[in-house]
């Protein structure tokens, strides 16, 4: 990766050849598999967006603490469920709903069968059933946002919902090895 | 003798010597003369020494960047060495930043270098990202993440950012000003109710 990062610094010094900004590229090395993706402009985005909440200096780079927090550090949390426990829970049909909370790039890649997609951002919270028969996942990439989200409709008063410990990522890995990962 | 002052003539701003060294990028009609010598004139400035930051450095000192600013706060410990190719058994427990510099410049000691060993804060990034001209976030967490973007974005300066993940890496250019999104549009975050503008 450092390679790939300095040849980009030197073209972009240069001007030279094909530029890659707002572009992702993917790289995964097991696989020995390159993607590359846009990264378009997001409107809602708070630093570069049509309405940015990060004006000035004083303001950036701030970032909440559950960030920081690895869903590893959680794993005790009863309101998490692992990839595991999703996947005998979806073939015996119970009554979920599976809400994937990430960004529409991502969903691209991957996503898990039946889910809806709401991105963390959008998310409005009065389109959910509090219907107790029905329990709502939440997952994201790697366990993180949906956590988050998590939080929200906890306090909202949603009491039967939870996340997906590790995300789609701890998904692949488990459960379903052929799904492209990120 | 006839053959140097032609070289000179050529090569105007590259000594003798770094027409040799560059020979290489000198006979590529891409660089040239003129592009290594917007190499020479060119300040990058590095966020973390690690596993990403050591091969940046290295490269980029080979190739003739003018300045290589290096931020990193840590110290070099035995763990790091399975990667982080910059450093060496000699050099455990110096600052990142001194034992990465060492390197690069014993590959081109014709390279500058600012080492910076704080950690990046509010505080200080506005000042030193505004002296660079390219920003290479080579960072091991969110927060750095976060302020490098929105560093980079106030001072409207390229930013080039990878991370790696397991056997998972990440390339991006951000440089919303010209074009694209930025991290936050990548990665959003809820931002804290206090933010909220008045
Ligand atoms: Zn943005």
């Amino acid at each position: 990766m450092g390679l790939l990062q300095s040849t980009e610094v030197l073209k972009l010094i240069l001007g030279i050849g094909k530029d890659m900004i707002g572009q992702l590229l993917l790289y995964d090395a097991l696989k020995l598999d390159f993607k590359k993706m846009n990264i378009p402009k997001e409107k809602t985005c708070q630093l570069c967006g049509v309405n940015p909440r990060i004006r000035a200096w004083l303001d950036a780079g701030k970032v909440p603490v559950i960030e920081k927090i690895g869903f590893e550090e959680r794993k005790d949390n009863k309101d998490q469920v692992s990839a595991h426990w999703l996947s005998v829970a979806l073939r015996n049909r119970r009554n979920i709903m599976l809400i994937d909370v990430r960004e529409p790039h991502e969903w691209e890649i991957c996503r898990l069968k039946g889910a809806e997609h709401h991105p963390v951002n959008r998310i409005k919270t009065d389109d959910f059933t509090k219907d107790l028969e029905k329990i709502i996942v939440f997952y994201c990439h790697r366990g993180v946002r949906s956590e988050r989200t998590l939080k929200i409709f906890q306090d909202l008063g949603y009491e039967n919902c939870r996340s997906l410990a590790g995300g789609i990522d701890a998904w692949a890995e488990a459960i379903e090895p052929d799904m492209p990962r990120y | 003798m006839s053959q140097e002052i032609l070289l000179n003539d050529l090569f105007q701003g590259l000594s003798a010597e770094e027409v040799k060294r560059y020979s290489r990028h000198l006979s590529l009609s891409e660089v040239g003369s003129e592009g290594q010598q917007r190499l020479k004139k060119s300040k990058v400035l590095i966020v973390g020494a690690g596993g990403l930051g050591c091969p940046v450095g290295l490269y980029l000192a080979a190739a003739g960047i003018g300045q290589l600013g290096i931020i990193d706060s840590d110290v070099v410990e035995i763990s790091n060495l399975q990667r982080q190719i910059g450093h060496s058994e000699k050099n455990l427990g110096l600052l990142k930043t001194e034992s990465l510099a060492e390197t690069i410049t014993s590959i081109n000691r014709l390279l500058r270098v600012e080492l910076i060993s704080d950690k990046l804060q509010h505080n200080n990034a506005p000042q030193i990202f505004q002296k660079y001209d390219v920003i290479v976030d080579c960072s091991d967490n969110f927060p750095t993440r976060y302020l490098v973007n929105d560093a980079a974005f106030f001072a409207n300066k390229p930013l080039v950012s990878a991370s790696v993940y397991k056997f998972q890496g990440h390339l991006s250019v951000f440089w919303p000003k010209s074009k694209g999104g930025c991290y936050r549009c990548l990665y959003p975050v809820n931002l804290p109710e206090s933010m909220a503008p008045t």
